[in-house]
């Protein structure tokens, strides 16, 4: 495996799709988060709950399994910019019941432990550059999942005709592992007792 | 000779040639076009050659893969055919040619070729070719999707105008220890 200091590299809009892809503003089908009904109009009521998204993403599936031609469709995880994930981060904390006011350290702490892997579900990508392109640190979320035909992602990049960045290896695999461990990870009922 | 310029897309095929205006033309229209392309350019480069055509069903793709195996990457068969790949072709030529490349380079025979075409469409046809399946599916065994269309529509959307996603961010004890410290 080539080892790398740099974290991205550019690469062209034909390029063919591979693990650590960062597409920007990817549009994306999906059932909207609502009851659905479908005792009246079955069609209908289906066409009226799909929502079409815009998201930053990653590809997920691995390098092999896209190069070998084995899958059809790429999974992808969505990602935003540091600062918006802080955003948001500070929205939720103010819903809470009491309202929570989180100090700076406490946005620090959090950003440690994403940094370090001590929250399951996000991954933090570094700043960087390569080319023209730039990316500042962002978050991965590998709470929502999204499965897009290669197809169409890469016809998509390719009628843009702008290049991508894309996490070369081993980050890509540091990436990859991340999402592994959050849907392996078991929880206990009980941890370990510690009396040493 | 020149050669017309050739539009391949998924059944929506334009076809432009440059002295005359765009025009329509059928798939078999524009495979008869490319195949002829193909064995005009390729018999006047190399008339001794024997060419091994394999065309297996109206797949463009697969009578040019089946014609250039000896060519290495879709790119030079764009540039040297003077044909014009739209992405999903270039993507199975690619596979293909890839493939090949691996596995018996220029000796390839006309199973391989369909193995290497065929590589998400597995067949048990014959238990001598097991060893050679294996290696190709590598622990991996795609099937082939049959999904059932529920309904389909075409819509317009402005990528920059759709609500972007948002995360769920789930505030919970954690945080707060965090903040003590």
């Amino acid at each position: 495996m080539m080892m790398n200091d740099s974290w991205y590299q550019e690469v062209s809009a034909s390029e063919r799709l591979t693990q650590g892809d960062i597409i920007l503003d990817c549009p994306i089908a999906v059932w909207m988060p609502k009851p659905v009904d479908l005792k009246n109009d079955y069609e209908e009521t289906l066409k009226s709950s799909i929502s079409v998204i815009r998201s930053d993403v990653v590809v997920i599936t691995q390098a092999c399994d896209l190069e070998q031609g084995k899958v059809s469709n790429v999974t992808l995880c969505p990602h935003l910019p540091l600062k918006e994930y802080e955003n948001e981060w500070k929205k939720a904390m103010n819903d809470k019941t009491p309202p929570q006011n989180p100090s700076q350290k406490a946005w620090a702490k959090t950003c440690d432990n994403i940094k370090n892997g001590y929250l399951w579900n996000l991954s933090m990508l570094n700043e960087g550059s390569a080319g023209n392109l730039n990316l500042t640190h962002r978050v991965v979320d590998f709470s929502d999942v999204y499965t897009l035909p290669r197809i169409f992602l890469e016809s998509l990049l390719q009628s843009r005709g702008y290049p991508r960045l894309r996490l070369l290896p081993p980050y890509r695999e540091h990436l990859s592992q991340a999402f592994a461990r959050f849907f392996m990870r078991v929880g206990l009922p009980t941890g370990i007792t510690q009396k040493w | 000779m020149l050669l017309p310029k050739v539009f391949y897309q998924n059944g929506s095929i334009n076809s432009t040639h440059s002295c005359s205006p765009t025009c329509s033309l059928s798939s078999e229209h524009i495979q008869n076009a490319v195949t002829q392309s193909l064995l005009v350019r390729l018999q006047s480069e190399q008339p001794n050659n024997e060419y091994n055509v394999v065309i297996m069903d109206s797949l463009m793709c697969q009578s040019i893969l089946g014609l250039c195996y000896d060519m290495t990457t879709a790119e030079a068969i764009e540039s040297s055919l003077d044909v014009v790949l739209d992405i999903k072709t270039a993507s199975c030529l690619r596979q293909g040619l890839d493939t090949l490349i691996r596995s018996s380079s220029k000796t390839a025979s006309k199973l391989s070729i369909y193995q290497a075409l065929n590589r998400n469409e597995p067949t048990y046809e014959s238990n001598e070719d097991e060893g050679e399946q294996e290696d190709i599916c590598r622990g991996v065994f795609p099937l082939r999707n049959s999904v059932k269309t529920i309904f389909s529509e075409d819509i317009e959307i402005k990528t920059k105008e759709l609500p972007s996603w948002k995360p769920n961010i789930v505030v919970n004890a954690y945080h707060f220890e965090d903040d003590d410290e």
